[in-house]
């Protein structure tokens, strides 16, 4: 196992990518400080960021936050686990937390690699993207039906992305690509995307945008994490979504199909309605187009979570029916995350029937992954 | 309808902001003792139905404004919430509503005291 994760081995230098990480202790010093450095600069939390608030959130799962302060996780469980969990361990935990909030099958996620995609050494993102794949193939895909995932692709490599995607992109329990919309470069409607997208559309997988609480500027100069998490969330998708239907992507990949996640729903009318006024008036800037940006937008997939609360009676009702919700919406957890939505948030929505609301909380998601 | 009473504990068994719990009629009940009184709210948070009442009892994260308009920023001494532990929606002690939205409570029940006996009232 050591020799298969060593491609990753510069990226232990961190607790969250000890698990991906073949020998920490050989890194490369210089590179090493480098990436500390740039986590420093990448995770300018508040000074005083306190993610479960000082108590107030209080869950035994909680010890999943791997990239919350030790001090803050130790004072939650004082049996914290120090050692790292075997794969039977770590499945057997999951299927039961997931057991507890109704869920039979999950695809997860890596949280621990939301913030790759800004580290300046794109090598790194490339290389934890290939371990982590493989730790999942050699670990849990294909073992335990329970549990599926998206590969991660390193965008900001996009040849080196799509040779990950023809790599794995067939392999069992591999239902997705997932790309992180904050990231230097071109937004993800610009050419240089294309390889990502060949890959994905020869795999038939669709290309999944997972959010993230971001603390890169603007985003930074928020006194606290309540505006930070509220804001992020939405605008990292907000940009890329604007990009690749102005630029024309569901054009150029008619086949591909799109998943937004982690962004609640109430920016989706917004922005449909937002773009279709600058179309009309500015057509000439979008000749790619056909057809109204919302008209495309209605074919992209979204997930719930957080779901906002309704200002007023039929709010939400109104928003789930600007995009389709009955058949565009997937249900997501982000269980144990402090924000994390329980399958109730749906179930106990009163306008929708009992067929969408099926629909939303698992038959969508199978049939857009192809989960049989 | 006749009332029932349902035993909590003695008086001397409750320890301040720290709950006891029972159930009554299939629902699990907290009973607070703060400042000499006692109070009993469902654990059940109408936010997204998480175990309300095992969150913790926190003074309140409270701001004045100075005649300066500067903040400040404090924990009440007097004034308690409970915070739901799934995520960490926070209910009045001395109310059982919701300290961000009103609109949302936990429900309560009477609670009696007959010596140094503590008892729901349902």
């Amino acid at each position: 196992m050591k020799k298969e994760y060593r491609s990753a081995k510069f990226a232990g230098f961190e607790e969250q990518f000890r698990k991906y990480a073949a020998e920490p202790e050989d890194l490369d010093p210089v590179r090493m400080k480098m990436m500390k450095l740039s986590l420093d600069v990448f995770s300018r939390y508040p000074k005083d960021f306190k993610p479960l608030m000082n108590g107030r959130i209080r869950r035994p799962e909680i010890q999943a936050y791997e990239h919350y302060p030790i001090k803050e996780r130790k004072e939650q469980r004082p049996d914290f686990p120090v050692r790292e969990q075997r794969p039977d361990e770590v499945i057997e935990i999951f299927a039961r937390r997931m057991h507890d909030i109704g869920i039979k099958r999950s695809v997860i996620f890596p949280n621990t690699l939301l913030v790759l995609g800004n580290y300046p050494d794109f090598e790194l993102e490339v290389a934890v993207s290939n371990a982590y794949i493989d730790y999942m193939l050699d670990n849990f895909l294909g073992k335990y039906p329970e549990l599926l995932t998206a590969l991660y692709a390193p965008a900001n490599s996009p040849d080196r992305a799509a040779e990950l995607i023809e790599r794995v992109g067939k392999e069992k329990g591999v239902i997705g690509v997932m790309v992180t919309p904050s990231r230097p470069g071109p937004f993800a409607g610009d050419e240089s995307w294309n390889p990502i997208y060949e890959a994905a559309e020869r795999k038939g997988l669709p290309i999944c945008f997972h959010s993230e609480a971001n603390v890169l500027p603007p985003f930074d100069r928020f006194k606290n994490f309540l505006p930070i998490h509220a804001l992020s969330f939405p605008f990292h998708l907000i940009m890329q979504l604007t990009s690749i239907v102005t630029e024309g992507v569901p054009e150029r990949f008619p086949n591909l199909d799109f998943v937004f996640i982690e962004g609640g729903v109430t920016w989706i009318p917004w922005i449909m309605s937002r773009l279709d006024s600058e179309y009309v008036m500015r057509k000439s800037e979008a000749p790619l187009l056909r057809k109204l940006p919302s008209e495309y937008i209605r074919k992209f997939f979204f997930t719930q979570q957080p779901l906002e609360r309704a200002i007023n009676a039929g709010h939400l009702e109104a928003v789930f029916r600007s995009f389709n919700a009955e058949s565009q919406l997937l249900y997501a957890s982000d269980y144990p995350h402090w924000d994390f939505d329980a399958p109730n948030v749906i179930f106990d929505l009163p306008f929708l029937s009992k067929e969408s609301k099926k629909a939303i909380l698992g038959e969508n998601a199978r049939r857009l992954f192809k989960i049989k | 309808m006749t009332l029932m009473k349902y035993p909590v504990a003695k008086k001397s068994e409750f320890s301040e902001l720290k709950p006891v719990f029972l159930q009554v009629g299939g629902m699990k009940v907290a009973v607070y003792k703060f400042k000499e009184r006692f109070y009993a709210y469902s654990s059940w948070c109408p936010h997204q139905g998480g175990p309300a009442c095992e969150g913790i009892v926190v003074g309140n994260a409270e701001a004045e404004l100075g005649i300066d308009r500067v903040v400040r920023e404090y924990t009440s001494t007097d004034n308690f919430s409970i915070a739901c532990p799934w995520h960490g929606v926070e209910f009045d002690l001395q109310t059982g509503v919701c300290r961000a939205d009103p609109r949302m409570r936990i429900a309560s029940y009477r609670v009696e005291t007959e010596g140094d006996d503590v008892f729901i009232v349902k």
